[in-house]
């Protein structure tokens, strides 16, 4: 084209002098609108005039091509998205050695795939503890067939975004990636979790690691105390900790960890859970991958009891961390108990003293309005909760200053009695709390990454999904009364204790549990 | 091709009794020193050895030095292992061979894919 358009100039020397000007000048947006799809889609606006010594003194004319803010005619937009969009259902399939593989389209250009598999610390036995926490590290290191190396390039070039997790009764293994690539990442996922190699280099980098962590916990009190919460009020499985502890990183290696595998991660505990792919296409994908494991079905629940204890270390710090914990009986078999559970820790809520920012950051729940805005000497003051398959733990977490730490416990007393006795809660602030608590799930519902996850541990725990409607309903026809019974249920368990940091003047254990007697 | 194949199977027996033989003639002297034939990787010779040897367990790593520093004293004494525990000695049990190949397998991999190695080092 730019030929024809260098022909019609008269062949001079200042001529060819102009038109090569013309080519530096004009050359690349000349090009635009000269390549050919672009002519073939718009032939009125972009035909090629042509061009000589004139048009380039005066000017050329303006384009016919519309306002910006104008449609084109005759241009052919490909379709828009769908405006009604329906969260599609879930869809379970069984396989014939018990794998469970469950999905749910989504209108979004995500696809998350994940692993969901029966295996946590419950499970581990008393002189291999922390492997949980060590198979969290080591979830996508080489397998048999690809090295770690190779694993990451994959990754990278999908684009995709891996992640593990490892919590105490349940262990994830999580991709997500655009949908067309959900098979890659489908095949990906199943070779980390079935044919991991654990070589002993690589074990040891991640223990070195872990030992490392372990060391910098002290920044993170919060977590020292749900594990210390654990250990001391359950005895048996739950009272394991999650994070490995120092004394045995030095028994875990490879053949502990393949040991721990080939005995936990069997067929019948295993689940694939998928957001945003069609259930057909994942079952074409994952069936002839899962299809031939073999195993059976969850083993009778480890034995675990709550009993309640005390829990001090003296750690240098100038601040004290206390945390009051009691049973959650039932945990989230008990659904209705489950559901009421999750509204009365959205009820009390709390948080840190900084961040009491504003409506909507939960400001008005009752930790704050109680207590956060009364006493200035609270730094944090929240209320938490983890349930767990059948127990779970309630339980509030106080931090101040080492002086006003007794107060701190009879705060935290007035606050379980409080809501425990009928009457003292308010039905606004309980229709507060329950459309937080909806709210908040449903928000949550709209990352893939969480639909996901809650299809999994689902079907790990129940056996099939339940849909959030479900939730919706029990969540809203909670009562008062249904609140207090359970708050009583909760704190008619024995008393768990647990304090770090300069713990001299926290009030004794029987004090405080004869409180709530 | 297929003629070279024939006369590799013709010439087999020959090769394979000579390579028994000189099997057994480099065996003897491993023995002599209590050596193994592992043990003559030199990790300063090329790097990947001295990387295979740092993903090999620790105890492996010890035997390995232990039984080099106890040639090196035979050697410097002009002595050789007592007969009984010569009898004892595995000349050909590896235990490099496996994490070496690994390791040149990494590197191709990683040269396949235009990437750097994780760790750099060079010979000084």
């Amino acid at each position: 084209m730019r030929n024809a358009c260098e022909k019609n100039n008269v062949a001079s020397p200042s001529q060819t002098l102009v038109s090569r000007l013309n080519d530096l000048l004009g050359s690349q947006a000349r090009d635009v609108h000269l390549s050919p799809t672009l002519c073939q889609v718009v032939p009125m606006y972009f035909s090629p005039k042509p061009k000589g010594i004139l048009t380039w003194l005066a000017g050329d004319e303006p384009s016919n091509a519309p306002a910006l803010h104008e449609p084109m005619p005759r241009v052919h937009l490909p379709p828009q998205l769908c405006t009604e969009m329906k969260p599609g259902g879930t869809k379970m399939t069984k396989l014939k050695n018990g794998v469970r593989i469950a999905s749910e389209n989504s209108h979004s250009p995500i696809s998350t795939v994940g692993v969901y598999i029966d295996s946590g610390s419950v499970h581990e036995s008393p002189n291999v503890a922390g492997v949980s926490h060590l198979l969290e590290r080591m979830a996508f290191k080489s397998t048999s067939n690809r090295s770690h190396f190779r694993l990451v390039r994959d990754v990278e070039a999908i684009g995709g975004h891996v992640m593990a997790n490892a919590s105490r009764e349940q262990m994830s293994c999580t991709a997500d990636s655009i949908k067309t690539y959900m098979p890659h990442m489908v095949e990906l996922l199943v070779d980390c979790v079935r044919n991991s190699m654990c070589y002993n280099s690589e074990v040891h980098d991640q223990l070195v690691r872990v030992k490392a962590e372990t060391g910098e916990i002290v920044n993170n009190p919060q977590r020292i105390l749900l594990e210390a919460l654990h250990s001391a009020g359950y005895a048996g499985a739950l009272g394991q900790p999650l994070l490995a502890p120092e004394a045995s990183l030095h028994k875990l290696n490879e053949e502990v960890l393949c040991n721990f595998v080939s005995q936990n991660y069997t067929a019948g505990r295993i689940a694939l859970a998928a957001s945003g792919c069609d259930h057909d296409e994942l079952l074409q994908i994952a069936e002839p991958l899962l299809s031939d494991m073999c195993g059976s079905g969850p083993p009778t629940p480890p034995a675990t009891e709550y009993v309640g204890g005390d829990w001090r270390q003296a750690a240098e710090s100038p601040k004290t961390n206390i945390a009051l914990a009691f049973e959650i009986p039932g945990g989230w078999r008990n659904e209705k108990d489950s559901f009421a559970v999750t509204v009365l820790q959205t009820l009390l809520g709390g948080g840190g003293s900084f961040s009491a920012g504003g409506p909507g950051k939960g400001m008005y729940s009752r930790l704050y309005s109680q207590v956060l805005n009364k006493y200035e000497q609270v730094q944090s003051f929240t209320a938490f909760n983890c349930i767990y398959n059948q127990p779970g733990i309630f339980c509030i977490h106080a931090t101040s200053g080492s002086e006003f730490v007794p107060h701190l416990v009879d705060l935290a007393t007035k606050e379980f009695i409080a809501v425990a006795t009928p009457g003292e809660v308010t039905e606004a602030e309980i229709q507060r709390a329950k459309n937080m608590t909806i709210s908040a799930v449903l928000m949550n519902l709209e990352s893939s990454v969480v639909v996901t996850e809650d299809i999994g541990r689902q079907i790990l725990t129940y056996g099939n999904r339940k849909p959030v409607a479900e939730f919706i309903h029990g969540v809203q026809s909670l009562t008062l009364a249904d609140l207090s019974r359970v708050a009583q249920k909760i704190i008619f368990t024995p008393l768990t204790m647990a304090s770090w940091g300069d713990v001299t003047q926290v009030p004794r254990y029987d004090q405080v549990a004869n409180r709530f007697s | 091709m297929a003629a070279k194949q024939a006369l590799q199977k013709a010439f087999d027996p020959i090769w394979n009794w000579a390579s028994r033989r000189y099997q057994a003639a480099v065996a003897k002297e491993l023995k002599k020193y209590g050596l193994r034939y592992d043990d003559l990787y030199d990790d300063l010779y090329d790097l990947d050895i001295k990387e295979a040897l740092s993903r090999l367990p620790q105890e492996e790593v010890d035997l390995r030095n232990q039984r080099l520093k106890r040639a090196m004293d035979y050697s410097m004494k002009h002595q050789y292992l007592p007969k009984e525990l010569q009898a004892k000695q595995t000349p050909y049990e590896p235990y490099l061979q496996d994490a070496l190949q690994l390791v040149k397998e990494e590197r191709r991999e990683h040269a396949e894919l235009g990437s750097d190695l994780p760790y750099t080092r060079s010979l000084p």
